[in-house]
């Protein structure tokens, strides 16, 4: 996904004033007193994305803008759904669970050479994380985690 | 005016040895064998962080926070310096040896340090790497000793209305200085105000942006935002693989080559000197950080010299202006931190979330009522300097090993100690949705340029502030004059003049590469 600087720009102005607009809309409620120290926040926030909205329009200079930079899309893009799925499935089913398959499928799905070597490395990896985990959180600092199933 | 200055004077240093001062409850916190193994554990660890390029002391001590919960407040704080200085130092590892820094403070390191290294002095380039970092280090932590004090005893000066100019002062500089574009700075800065309004409101007990669900009632913890804003952008970056690097120098271990560097050390200690004071003075302004520290040392120690002409060609006073620098600046940017609750640097952020964590509050109050805590942490941070002194000298070797641990592990250790540690602060799944939202958030805020480092400030600044605005707006209304009563006192005055001119410095450095273009 590759855009101009201006391009960027100005989706970030869009995005600043909508956010804006639609967290205005929340104060609509609250005492003048609990609102004017957001209020204003928010008005400067549209302020200075109109502003930059205005600079990205008079700009001359337009180089490009990756949001993915160097990164493979796809491996961008599948390693934030493993992490999204992870963190919902250890938050919301079993903790131990999500986590040991969450973080051995993300090693499988890095390991730039996948062979019966590299898939014990991950294999073992992930055990000692969680095992990590087990005896220092849960058994030292009496942390327990979600645990549904 | 003298005599009322030195009366000012015998006040402060009367608090400070009465109540600040506790030479036996230091040395019996700083004597306790869980603290000195946990201080080794964590400069090693910060070493380590520092040394595999794309990790930094920042992403460090956000990842170790959630273990300190249920130490002592002065162990938990001293943990996380040890990461701090570990990481400076270790940052200068890659630098050295593959000619890519393992932190940005550690980049100008390279210019001299891996042409060092190619000559086939590896092993002296690394301990002047080490002996720099850990002179620095007591620079900054002197700084920190001496200085503290009485710019917490000046922040008594401060009311309400200079709480709340002071925190723009630092949202101001921050945003000007981190992301290098002050509209982008400010709006990240501001956006982390608003996060910071998320909640119930303290005084009308209102929510605000809430969304009407529980779970954001109690509003956005600072812990977990951090970890979000700061490691998994880091683990995101890391998915590029490894970067193209240079060769790997020689390392060839001999004995009698640490006493020979350290002795070439001592005859350009000036360097120490210059750098140093560099380091504190840039590390005490808000966001400003090593890695601009270490560029101004560089080019110091370079006007400074007699040889010019072997900068850039592996001269020791090229590996020594910036380390000792960026390891100076560890303390100094301390000094802001604990004093007035602002930070000198995106590590001194953390720092600063760490410390609210614990249930300290910046300011003359820590001193004052927590001394001990306050000089335990300073006094046991000469210690970690002193530890990662003897690590730098025995595990060298081993350091150099963490260049080849594949960048693919980091990235799911880091992603799972993040949920882990986001849980653990409160037992509480809402953190954990908040810090993976901050994460994706930092990441695009980092791609479009706008830096991490100010909507963290905002983030963390936003309650003192919207405290400091609520209370002047009470105080001045009460006076008969709100306006007046915010811009009125002197020291009001000060902070709004800071502010302007930080913005107009910024703007006017924006503005300086186009009409020179």
């Amino acid at each position: 996904m590759t855009l101009t600087q201006r391009g960027a720009d100005l989706l970030s102005a869009l995005f600043f004033i909508i956010l804006s607009l639609v967290l205005r809309s929340q104060l609509e409620d609250v005492p003048v007193e609990g609102a004017l120290f957001p209020l204003w926040t928010l008005n400067l926030i549209i302020a200075a994305s109109l502003f930059l909205a205005l600079r990205a329009f008079m700009k001359k200079e337009n180089k490009p803008v990756s949001f993915f930079g160097e990164i493979p899309p796809l491996r961008w893009l599948g390693v934030i759904a493993l992490f999204f799925i992870q963190v919902f499935c250890a938050m919301t089913i079993s903790f131990l669970w999500s986590m040991g398959i969450g973080m051995f499928i993300m090693l499988l799905f890095l390991a730039p050479v996948k062979n019966f070597k590299t898939v014990l490395a991950d294999f073992l990896f992930a055990a000692g994380l969680l095992l990590f985990f087990e005896l220092f959180f849960t058994n030292v600092m009496r942390i327990y985690f979600p645990e549904y199933l | 005016m003298h005599a009322q200055l030195l009366v000012r004077l015998k006040h402060l240093f009367y608090i400070i040895l009465k109540n600040m001062f506790e030479p036996l409850v230091i040395v019996s916190n700083l004597a306790d064998p869980l603290t000195l193994l946990l201080m080794i554990a964590s400069a090693c660890f910060g070493i380590i962080m520092g040394a595999v390029p794309g990790l930094s002391g920042t992403l460090g001590i956000a990842l170790l926070l959630p273990f300190t919960f249920g130490l002592p407040p002065a162990t938990a704080l001293l943990m996380l310096g040890s990461v701090y200085c570990g990481s400076e130092y270790g940052g200068s590892i890659p630098a050295i040896l593959i000619n890519t820094p393992g932190t940005a403070a550690a980049l100008c390191t390279t210019f001299d340090g891996y042409p060092m290294a190619m000559q086939g002095y590896a092993q002296k380039a690394l301990y002047t790497a080490l002996i720099s970092s850990v002179f620095g280090g007591f620079f900054g932590v002197f700084a920190l000793l001496f200085l503290s004090a009485p710019l917490a005893y000046v922040s008594m000066q401060f009311g309400a209305p200079e709480q709340f100019w002071l925190c723009v002062f630092a949202l101001t500089i921050i945003a000007s200085l981190s992301s290098g574009n002050v509209l982008k700075g400010a709006l990240g800065a501001m956006l982390g105000l608003v996060l910071a309004c998320v909640g119930m409101d303290p005084i009308t007990g209102v929510p605000r942006f809430t969304f009407n669900t529980v779970e954001l009632m109690s509003g956005i913890n600072v812990v977990p935002a951090l970890i979000g804003l700061f490691a998994l952008p880091q683990a995101f970056l890391l998915l590029r693989g490894q970067d193209a690097k240079g060769m790997m120098a020689p390392y060839d271990a001999r004995a009698g080559v640490f006493w020979k560097t350290f002795k070439e050390f001592l005859s350009r200690i000036w360097v120490v000197c210059l750098s140093g004071t560099i380091g504190v003075i840039v590390g005490i302004m808000p966001g400003a950080g090593g890695n601009i520290a270490s560029f101004v040392a560089y080019n110091e120690t370079r006007r400074f010299s007699s040889d010019k002409a072997k900068f850039g060609k592996g001269a020791m006073e090229g590996i020594m202006a910036p380390e000792v620098c960026n390891n100076a600046v560890v303390g100094g940017a301390q000094i802001p931190m604990l004093t007035l609750g602002i930070p000198g640097s995106a590590p001194a952020a953390v720092m600063l979330g760490a410390l609210m964590t614990h249930g300290l509050k910046p300011g003359f109050s820590l001193f004052n009522q927590q001394g001990d805590i306050v000089y335990t942490y300073a006094f046991g941070l000469i210690i970690a300097n002193f530890l990662i002194l003897l690590l730098g000298f025995f595990l060298a070797r081993v350091f150099t090993k963490v260049l080849k641990i594949p960048p693919y592990f980091l990235v799911v250790a880091i992603l799972s100690l993040s949920i882990v540690g986001s849980y653990s602060i409160n037992n509480s799944p809402t953190d954990v949705f908040v810090m993976a939202f901050c994460g994706v958030l930092g990441y695009a805020l980092i791609r479009f340029n706008f830096g991490v480092a100010p909507m963290a400030l905002g983030l963390i600044l936003g309650g003192t502030m919207e405290e400091g605005f609520k209370l002047s707006l009470h105080l001045g209304a009460a006076d008969g004059n709100i306006m007046f009563y915010f811009v009125s006192r002197p020291q009001s005055l000060i902070l709004i003049l800071l502010s302007v001119l930080s913005i107009f410095w910024s703007l006017w450095k924006e503005w300086k590469p186009q009409k020179n273009k």
